[in-house]
């Protein structure tokens, strides 16, 4: 799929027909050179689409930047993502809004959009996009350095192609969370073998008889994926392996 | 030279000779030619040569190339092996071969069919379900249909006598072999028993059911394709392989049973490092290390400390299994020898019972 490659968009249905493409691509980079385009297409300057993973009162974000590396780095720094009133919106709203059309309710939220006017956010676009799973959300952050009327103008042309858009971001993260999961929690694949055996109720006896390890070994490596995945017990494990996407539920 | 690992990497396609000696010794007329290089010949060529010395080949992410070639090799195998056994049933058929020309060239391709199964074994523990699937087919090949899920409880029960594999001091590979392939037919029957339960799903997923009933349309079309001498090549073919594989399981694990609550170890495995033994059959002599790390893939594997070795390389002690009294009277020593270094911490095993010693 890397060889359907970016000419410039100039019409809807190019826009439509790149945004279809994205589910295919196999790298990031490729994804990225699509959303720039797609970008510039809706007349706006910057992304960023945030894959958000919320689990047992711990989140884990995912970036996709198409911004100033500065403006990422400064965010990361203050930790601003626990303040952020995008995700705030987010996570309790389903349909794309102006970014001024949120409620800023603390001064430490007026710094944070200060800021990110001075690094190509002055006027902006917030897409939620809601995955199957319940913790599973993704935020894509549209932005321009001009004033307001600009963002007002894209987002009245492109509303529905841009929830599109972000849906379809949020579906090729999803292909890839296992692997992403994988290295987060460094497990590898005896683990998600393990798990899965779990999943279907097997005793660790049987685990170990079906993947031929003994009793022992695989007791402790139970131990240790419950370990890693910050959890009480196998049971948790598997919920929370099946939240985020590391093994298949039943 | 057994210390290169370049030159080890050329010894592995040495395995390709194990099937392709059966039309071999057809075509220079020595029919017996494969037995007699693979049980004479090769333990001379291993004391020749010498033991194994080479270091694993690890770590080879940047070499895409030699990763391609060592990963295909088993497959090749698989691919000239059953080239091998097609040639042999069509000759069989052709040919009217006397009661000896019919047993020399089961033997023959049977030994090849035996090495077929340590090359099942090799790909039955990848990740790919092609490479699964491919075992499965060459195990059905061999009427050996349980081979693929018994040799993971195999695993999961090293050293434990009532699990089977494991023969306890004294019992005779006569005795040995039939127990054991009715022992993993009962442990396959109940691993998968339990696994359909649990994913309540119907018996025709019964992984052993399916290769059994493969096994079984093979024969019939090797019935109707080479008539009855084709069967009979088929069949006499896969019962000596399995009868091989059961004497390298016992000659692998006699006597070395695993105390109460004591962890599987190196020291679950007789050892012998042989050069050539290795390149025949994918390092299958490093079976200590295989047994703590099932997923690594052969050419990763290494000898590891702490194994007890054997007098003689494999194929000479596969011999001697046979003849139970020259084995009792080599192996008994050694297991009195482990049994004492065992009871007495400070006494190490003398180094003759070292498979791999500190160097």
């Amino acid at each position: 799929m890397g060889s359907k490659s970016p000419s410039a968009i100039g019409t809807f249905e190019d826009a439509n027909d790149r945004i279809s493409w994205i589910s295919g691509y196999e790298t990031e980079a490729d994804v990225q050179a699509a959303a720039r385009q797609l970008v510039e297409y809706f007349g706006m300057q910057s992304f960023v689409f945030s894959a958000l993973i919320r689990s047992g009162g711990r989140e884990h974000h995912r970036y996709l930047v198409g911004c100033e590396l500065d403006w990422c780095f400064l965010y990361n720094q203050n930790k601003w993502y626990a303040t952020d009133p995008f995700i705030d919106y987010a996570l309790n709203n389903t349909g794309p809004v102006l970014a001024s059309d949120i409620p800023l309710k603390t001064p430490g939220q007026a710094r944070l959009m200060a800021e990110a006017a001075e690094h190509g956010f002055r006027s902006g676009i917030v897409v939620p996009a809601h995955s199957r799973s319940a913790i599973r959300i993704g935020i894509l952050y549209l932005g321009t350095s001009e004033g307001p009327a600009r963002a007002h103008e894209s987002f009245h042309k492109h509303r529905s192609l841009m929830r599109a858009f972000a849906l379809e971001l949020l579906e090729w993260w999803d292909a890839k969370l296992r692997e992403f999961g994988l290295d987060d929690f460094d497990l590898d694949e005896l683990d998600v073998d393990l798990l899965t055996k779990a999943l279907e109720h097997a005793t660790a006896e049987e685990a170990a008889r079906e993947l031929g390890f003994t009793l022992s070994r695989v007791r402790a490596r139970y131990e240790r994926i419950t370990r890693k995945l910050g959890v009480e017990n196998k049971r948790n494990a598997v919920e929370k392996a099946v939240a985020l996407g590391l093994i298949k539920g039943v | 030279m057994t210390e290169s690992s370049t030159v080890k990497l050329g010894g592995y396609p040495l395995c390709l000779c194990m099937p392709l000696l059966a039309p071999l010794g057809v075509w220079l007329h020595t029919p017996w030619l494969s037995p007699i290089l693979v049980f004479g010949f090769c333990p001379v060529l291993g004391l020749m040569i010498g033991e194994d010395r080479s270091p694993p080949v690890v770590g080879l992410r940047g070499s895409p190339l030699l990763i391609a070639y060592l990963d295909f090799l088993p497959r090749i195998y698989a691919l000239v092996w059953m080239a091998t056994l097609m040639w042999a049933a069509e000759y069989a058929s052709r040919m009217n071969l006397g009661g000896t020309g019919i047993a020399a060239l089961i033997v023959s391709v049977g030994i090849g069919s035996a090495a077929a199964i340590c090359t099942a074994h090799e790909l039955m523990h990848r990740r790919s379900q092609l490479d699964v699937l491919l075992a499965r087919l060459m195990t059905a090949l061999c009427l050996y249909g349980h081979m693929t899920v018994e040799h993971f409880h195999h695993h999961a029960t090293v050293g434990d006598v009532a699990a089977g594999a494991t023969a306890p001091r004294g019992m005779s590979i006569y005795h040995f072999a039939p127990a054991d392939f009715l022992h993993g037919l009962r442990n396959a029957w109940t691993v998968e028993r339990a696994r359909l339960r649990r994913r309540r799903v119907g018996w025709w997923q019964n992984r052993m059911l399916q290769d059994y009933a493969l096994a079984v349309g093979l024969c019939l079309v090797f019935f109707a394709s080479f008539g009855s001498a084709g069967l009979i090549l088929f069949a006499g073919q896969a019962v000596f392989a399995v009868f091989c594989f059961e004497v390298i399981t016992y000659v692998h694990h006699y006597g070395l049973v695993r105390g109460e609550g004591e962890e599987a170890g190196p020291q679950h495995a007789w050892a012998h490092h042989c050069w050539i033994t290795n390149c025949l059959t994918f390092n299958n002599t490093f079976q200590s290390d295989h047994h703590l790390r099932p997923g690594v893939p052969y050419f990763e594997l290494h000898a590891m400390y702490g194994a007890p070795r054997l007098p003689a390389s494999y194929f000479t002690m596969f011999c001697v299994a046979l003849l139970p009294p020259l084995w009792r009277f080599l192996m008994d020593r050694r297991l009195d020898a482990l049994a004492q270094a065992r009871r007495d911490p400070m006494h190490e095993p003398p180094d003759w019972l070292r498979a791999e010693r500190c160097r």
